[in-house]
């Protein structure tokens, strides 16, 4: 039978877009200000800072409960067509990811710490490979995993999963790992740098180099000391972090160059020896992921208006809109069931990395970074 | 990412191929990205200069209706350095000039001398950027 064409797929697609667009404005609009607006622990906003309660969640789980509770475990016909746009908009929003990082950025944190920084977050990478292979996990997982735990959590997770071709279960049990790991580094973190007697500089610097999440590189610093000026923890989690927020792109695009290498291995086995990586790139690399990397140079050359500008503003707020359509759909391909088929390996493999690099990186710096530095 | 999950359900895009997909993705950001650009650098009216310390307000160097270029001084704030020294917090009083960062017009003038400013908050002047330029 000949295929539609997309004009003629219209009618219905509109039906589950719209709900998907709907469901965003209802989420952006009234649920995501409210949930800022509470106060937990006698702190305003608790939820949506060290839960991480923002739209990202909000709107995958959302996608869930759509599909496990209203759909009654499968999405109904009627919506079906439109929410298999969700990856056009999961793309688009990781497109335009890229025009938010400019390489300049990094020469605001001191030479030395790039290359700690950068060899941790590579170092994460090659280690929840080296893990996963072991335990025998699919390419996907691996490669969500490593960038989750790699860089700095959700974000590296969502842009490099439809890379990877990971299944929406993996991205669920991905962002669960590393915001439960996040979660209870805490809470801890505070009392083993006080114990060590770690100085801001140090705190901040092993914070953001350890905790896998940038909300809470930022609450943990605040538990140790909650002044917010030059030279404090916070000041240097936050610029820490910056570095390894800043090597996103560049994740993204390694692993998926890796997971596209490996996949050419096993399809043709030892005739992938004379297949160019310029081949694989023209034949299978993901086009968007390119995309990704083109907005960052964009934005390094300053197409899109000096940082912090209005201009900037508008377009990451484009992008989370973009990036919330499909979001909700991404939850709405999560079963729950999916969930515990997929067993513990994720799980293992995230904390296994995630511990790896946090107590590595105490190390390092207690042995390694001096008390007191100007950055 | 959704598309393996149901990849035994169907196809799980609505484009031909996963290529189609990237490239329609990419259409669509760049339409989106022209869209802004161009709304910011020939449409939009006016733009809110917001404090960038928190402080007090001591000057402000324009009125209404000052032409300015980028780089021209707007206000001072009186300001704290906070900086953390061997474990302490050392605060020292300091004056920060805010500069326009566009070529533009002055529309308006919010704060005035004395007032208390919060950093990304408090609005301090309205500016029109002159057109052609990214706010």
């Amino acid at each position: 039978m000949e295929e539609k064409s997309l004009l003629q797929k219209l009618p219905r697609i509109l039906p589950g877009l719209l709900f998907m667009v709907g469901s965003v404005i209802l989420l952006r609009l009234y649920v995501e200000p409210w949930i800022k607006d509470i106060t937990v622990f006698g702190t305003k906003g608790w939820l949506a800072r060290e839960l991480n309660l923002n739209y990202i969640l909000l709107s995958i789980i959302l996608g869930m409960l759509y599909r496990n509770v209203l759909f009654g475990g499968k999405i109904p016909s009627w919506a079906e067509e439109g929410f298999r746009t969700t990856r056009l908009f999961i793309k688009g929003g990781v497109i335009m990811l890229g025009c938010l990082y400019t390489v300049m950025s990094l020469a605001r944190v001191g030479g030395w710490a790039i290359v700690l920084i950068l060899t941790f977050v590579f170092g994460t990478v090659l280690f929840v490979m080296w893990v996963g292979r072991m335990l025998g996990a699919d390419r996907s997982t691996i490669g969500t995993m490593g960038a989750a735990c790699g860089v700095c959590g959700v974000s590296a997770c969502i842009a490099t999963a439809p890379g990877v071709k990971a299944k929406a279960t993996e991205v669920a049990m991905a962002i669960a790992t590393i915001l439960g790991f996040g979660l209870m580094t805490m809470f801890i973190s505070p009392f083993i740098g006080k114990a060590l007697g770690l100085s801001d500089l140090q705190y901040g610097a092993w914070v953001g180099t350890g905790i896998l999440n940038s909300g809470q590189v930022l609450a943990t610093c605040l538990a140790f000391n909650p002044t917010i000026a030059k030279g404090t923890a916070v000041y240097y989690g936050e610029l820490w972090n910056l570095v390894r927020v800043i090597s996103i792109p560049f994740v993204v695009f390694i692993i998926t160059a890796w997971y596209y290498s490996r996949e050419a291995k096993e399809e043709q086995g030892a005739e992938v020896q004379k297949q160019s990586f310029g081949k694989i790139l023209k034949e299978k690399f993901p086009m968007f992921v390119l995309g990704f990397m083109a907005m960052t140079i964009l934005s390094t050359l300053g197409l899109f208006g000096p940082e912090k500008s209005e201009t900037n503003k508008l377009l990451r707020d484009a992008m989370q809109w973009i990036f919330a359509i499909g979001l909700i759909g991404q939850g709405a391909y999560i079963d729950f069931r999916e969930i515990k088929q997929a067993g513990g390996k994720p799980l293992k493999i995230g904390l296994a990395a995630g511990a790896t690099k946090y107590v590595l990186a105490l190390i390092i710096i207690k042995l390694f970074v001096p008390s007191d530095y100007d950055v | 990412m959704a598309g393996a999950a149901d990849s035994k359900g169907g196809k799980m895009t609505v484009f031909k191929s996963d290529r189609h997909e990237d490239y329609a993705s990419m259409v669509m950001v760049g339409l989106v990205t022209a869209a802004i650009l161009l709304y910011m650098a020939f449409l939009v009216g006016e733009i809110k200069l917001k404090a960038t310390d928190d402080g007090k307000v001591m000057e402000i160097l324009v009125k209404p209706d000052t032409v300015v270029k980028k780089g021209d001084k707007l206000a001072t704030l009186a300001a704290k350095d906070k900086k953390m020294v061997g474990g302490k917090l050392e605060e020292k009083p300091v004056t920060r000039t805010v500069t326009s960062t566009l070529n533009g017009k002055v529309l308006s003038v919010k704060a005035k001398p004395g007032d208390a400013v919060k950093k990304g908050k408090d609005t301090l002047m309205v500016l029109v950027p002159e057109k052609g330029q990214l706010p």
